[in-house]
């Protein structure tokens, strides 16, 4: 019930600011055909009764989901309401009030949803009674009215004249009313029913009970009822021509009646400000041309900016301003914080750190269902070290699930799916941070849809498949992995850093606090500052001390950073770590390399995974096409590497193939005048990545890495 | 004298019954039903009304009435003239003409109608 009320939470605050400029549009146009007013009035009810939207970049709507559906299990509630002043008001106070404190069996933050849940259902079942009620009361009245014509009837005791029921809606009329006030009546109630008001009405009123908690769309009922009124009076007397305006106005003076400001159910003649209408019957003329010109505009214009939600680039709006197109200083730079206490993870999944993924393994992660991963380490035999035919399995502790192929991994993760708890992102990306497992290590499987391969070569693949938004987009390049500092009783790790769709970063903090710390030591503590530099600018952003830093405990934190900074494919972005004393603390400690320098080419052309980079490689002044092609052959780990020039005419072609020994190639890149080999580690080298110079040397290609070179394997040499 | 106020709804009806009565109350509910789409119900229920007011009288499933079309149409104008006009007639009349011209004949009728008055 938590989750359908903030869903609907959400929508009413996108269908506030689209409520709030129809009536600012109505106050602005006048003079506009009241129809449109009502037309206006539609769009704000689509937004309210559709839950999803299309993205648009023209969208005004500030956030789609200002409340996060997953608030109430949060370490860190915050909101995202699109507007910084709000959120940097709101934030620090929903976050320390709310946010659990050690030790807490229930989160605050999900009693406070519980009761808003059950506040807001007891409030709808009043508003459901009360339209219940004044039905009853209503029907119970014109029980005995009699049959004048058709669906006309007459009442002796109403006062006003209106139409009841949906169906079969019927007209009923004071059996008071003059003859002369009738016709203009009958004409009224008519025009209604031409226009479905009998249903928009109360559709209206069913979407006030539902989002009765918004005195935004109050206002936007009471407005929607006189402007329905007001179009059909206008439609009257477009029907029945200007010279009826005076009677017409007469027959509104006699059967306006003091009424409730809100009504449920029916549709009413004699309702809703009765002085306005009869000014703006008096006041009636024929719309201009431009003026409906003009209305259209603005309900397209209408449906375009406030129908549409902003885009957001995973899933979660982080109201980041992207740069589009050029290298600016990250001047809005935003970090926010979250942290998760170790602690409470080894609680909740003992299973998980049972693991102790390291880095020389590789970390399969899978995705059962939406939000739902687990992850596991996999382990392979070589057939080029054991002698025997190559087999892979997964371990979890003591277990171990053995599989050959395709079809037998997907057996052995649903195995292991079982006996896994589920982890949600947040939960998989703090525990694989705080084991120190690199991205690079990890791969995710998208178990819906495995594809063949195993182990690196299908990393890439797989890539391109996922979702977890820290595997796509840039790549990250830890230059100087396990940098740890120590502080007065605590010791820091830098644990991970991952590049955030693609305007941004998460940096991840591993904080191990030992005994001996207090909150007034807090209080004098050194603060961190980040600096993080695009091209030849920078800025210093501020990283918060984890927040539940005190007591006098043992305690482990993963505090993430997520940092939003404007940039685009292709900036180098570089991160300082300082103390606030201004000493460079740990400088240059990573670099964002973007991935899309290195164009993949068919597959049919080498095999897996192929790229290429062009680069003058022999220095004879023409550039030249450096491909990389590789695959598994019986369980040696080989490639090939191919030089030709651009066009594709092969005048000069070297080709050499490679034995990875402990290396598999990745990708080509050139930077610094010079070509690169990307080398991901296999289980059997030192375990960290390697880059290798490709050059060109007695018509073999080299690839070196200082004094070492890659072995060649098989057919050599140049053509 | 019957003070009871009849709506214009009700008036229909009322006159459904001083118009054919006596009449059953099985064959009322059915020009009712006609002529008001009105179901048994309320048929019984509006009836049961006026004759606790004392207009008519259901006896053994027969209906009539207990005071006649006239008589209840004069208590009621007598009643209207007394409450806006104190019970005067002329002064009712006065306002009933008031920037309206009575035709020769009407104003002979109003003369008989004195006389007649007189007489007794």
């Amino acid at each position: 019930m938590e989750a359908v009320f903030i869903k609907l939470f959400n929508m009413s605050i996108t269908a506030t600011w689209i409520a709030l400029a129809v009536i600012l549009i109505r106050l602005l146009f006048k003079k506009a055909p009241k129809h449109f007013r009502v037309f206006m009035w539609g769009l704000v009810g689509l937004r309210l009764l559709i839950p999803f939207s299309i993205e648009s970049v023209l969208s005004l709507i500030p956030s789609a989901e200002t409340v996060p559906p997953d608030i109430i299990y949060s370490d860190k509630p915050y909101i995202q309401s699109g507007i910084p002043i709000i959120n940097s008001t709101f934030n620090p106070i929903i976050s320390e009030s709310l946010a659990p404190a050690t030790g807490d069996s229930v989160n605050p933050m999900q009693v406070v949803g519980a009761v808003a849940a059950n506040i807001w259902i007891f409030g709808m079942t009043l508003m459901a009674l009360y339209a219940v009620i004044s039905y009853m009361r209503i029907r119970l009245k014109v029980k005995e009215a009699a049959r004048v014509d058709g669906i006309i009837w007459e009442c002796d005791n109403i006062d006003t004249p209106f139409i009841l029921g949906i169906v079969r809606p019927r007209i009923y009329l004071p059996s008071s009313l003059t003859a002369e006030d009738r016709e203009y009546v009958i004409a009224h109630e008519r025009a209604h029913l031409k226009r479905r008001d009998h249903f928009w009405k109360p559709l209206g009123f069913l979407l006030l009970t539902v989002y009765w908690f918004n005195p935004v769309l109050w206002a936007a009922y009471v407005l929607l009822c006189k402007d329905i009124e007001l179009a059909t009076d206008e439609k009257v007397i477009k029907a029945l021509g200007e010279e009826i305006k005076k009677p017409y106005s007469e027959a509104l003076i006699n059967c306006s009646v003091p009424r409730k400001a809100i009504s449920a159910c029916p549709v009413a003649f004699g309702e809703s400000s009765i002085k306005e209408r009869v000014k703006a019957v008096l006041n009636y003329k024929k719309a201009s041309f431009w003026i409906i010109i003009i209305a259209v505009i603005s309900c397209v214009g209408l449906g375009v900016l406030f129908l549409t939600n902003p885009v957001t680039d995973d899933g979660k709006n982080d109201n980041s301003v992207t740069n589009v197109g050029g290298v600016d200083p990250p001047e809005n730079v935003t970090v926010i914080p979250s942290e998760i206490k170790i602690e409470k993870l080894k609680e909740r999944y003992p299973e998980y750190f049972d693991l102790n993924p390291t880095t020389k393994v590789a970390v399969f992660a899978w995705k059962t269902a939406p939000d739902k991963y687990s992850f596991g380490v996999a382990r392979r035999g070589y057939a080029f070290r054991s002698g025997l035919p190559s087999y892979n399995y997964f371990c979890f502790g003591d277990k171990a699930f053995e599989y050959l192929n395709d079809e037998e991994m997907k057996a052995a993760i649903n195995k292991i799916s079982a006996i896994l708890p589920p982890l949600t992102l947040e939960e998989t990306h703090a525990i694989l941070a705080y084991c120190m497992v690199p991205t690079e290590y990890v791969t995710l499987i998208p178990i819906q849809d495995p594809t063949g391969g195993y182990g690196y070569e299908v990393t890439n693949d797989y890539r391109e498949k996922t979702d977890m938004y820290f595997w796509d987009g840039l790549r990250v390049h830890i230059s100087a992995p396990n940098i740890e500092f120590e502080l007065p009783c605590a010791t820091v790790k830098i644990a991970s850093v991952m590049p955030k769709g693609n305007s941004g970063a998460v940096l991840g903090l591993v904080w191990n606090i030992q005994k001996g710390f207090t909150e007034a030591t807090k209080t004098e503590y050194p603060k961190y500052h980040v600096k993080i530099t695009v091209g030849n600018k920078s800025k210093f952003t501020f990283l918060p001390l984890p927040n539940e830093w005190h007591g006098d405990e043992e305690s482990s934190f993963l505090s993430t950073y997520e940092i939003d900074l404007p940039t685009k494919g292709g900036d180098d972005i570089t991160f300082d770590l300082y103390l606030n004393d201004d000493k460079t603390f740990v400088s240059n400690v990573f670099k964002i390399i973007p991935e899309d320098n290195s164009p993949e080419i068919p597959e049919a052309d080498f095999g897996y995974p192929s790229s290429y980079t062009d680069f003058d490689i022999d220095g004879d002044g023409k550039t030249e096409r450096i491909r990389l092609g590789a695959g598994y052959t019986s369980g040696l780990y080989t490639f090939t590497m191919r030089i030709s020039d651009t066009a594709g005419d092969i005048l000069k072609d070297y080709y050499n193939t490679f034995m990875a020994t402990g290396y598999a190639p990745k990708r080509l890149y050139t930077a610094n005048g010079k070509c690169f080999l990307e080398c991901a580690p296999l289980p059997t080298g030192d375990g960290s990545s390697r880059y290798y110079t490709v050059e060109v040397k007695d018509g073999n290609i080299v690839l070196r890495y200082g004094e070492e070179t890659f072995g060649y394997w098989g057919k050599q040499g140049a053509d | 004298m019957n003070d009871y106020q009849m709506g214009a709804v009700e008036a229909r009806f009322a006159d459904i019954i001083w118009k054919r009565e006596p009449i059953s109350s099985t064959e009322l509910c059915k020009i009712s039903l006609e002529v008001l789409s009105w179901k048994k119900s309320t048929t019984y229920t509006v009836l049961k009304r006026l004759c606790e007011k004392g207009i008519f009288k259901n006896e053994n499933g027969m209906v009539s009435s207990v005071i006649s079309k006239e008589e209840f149409f004069s208590a009621q104008s007598t009643r209207f003239v007394e409450e806006n006009f104190g019970g005067s007639l002329p002064a009712f009349l006065a306002a009933f003409t008031a920037g309206k011209s009575l035709s020769a004949e009407e104003i002979a009728q109003l003369r008989r109608l004195v006389a007649e008055q007189e007489e007794v």
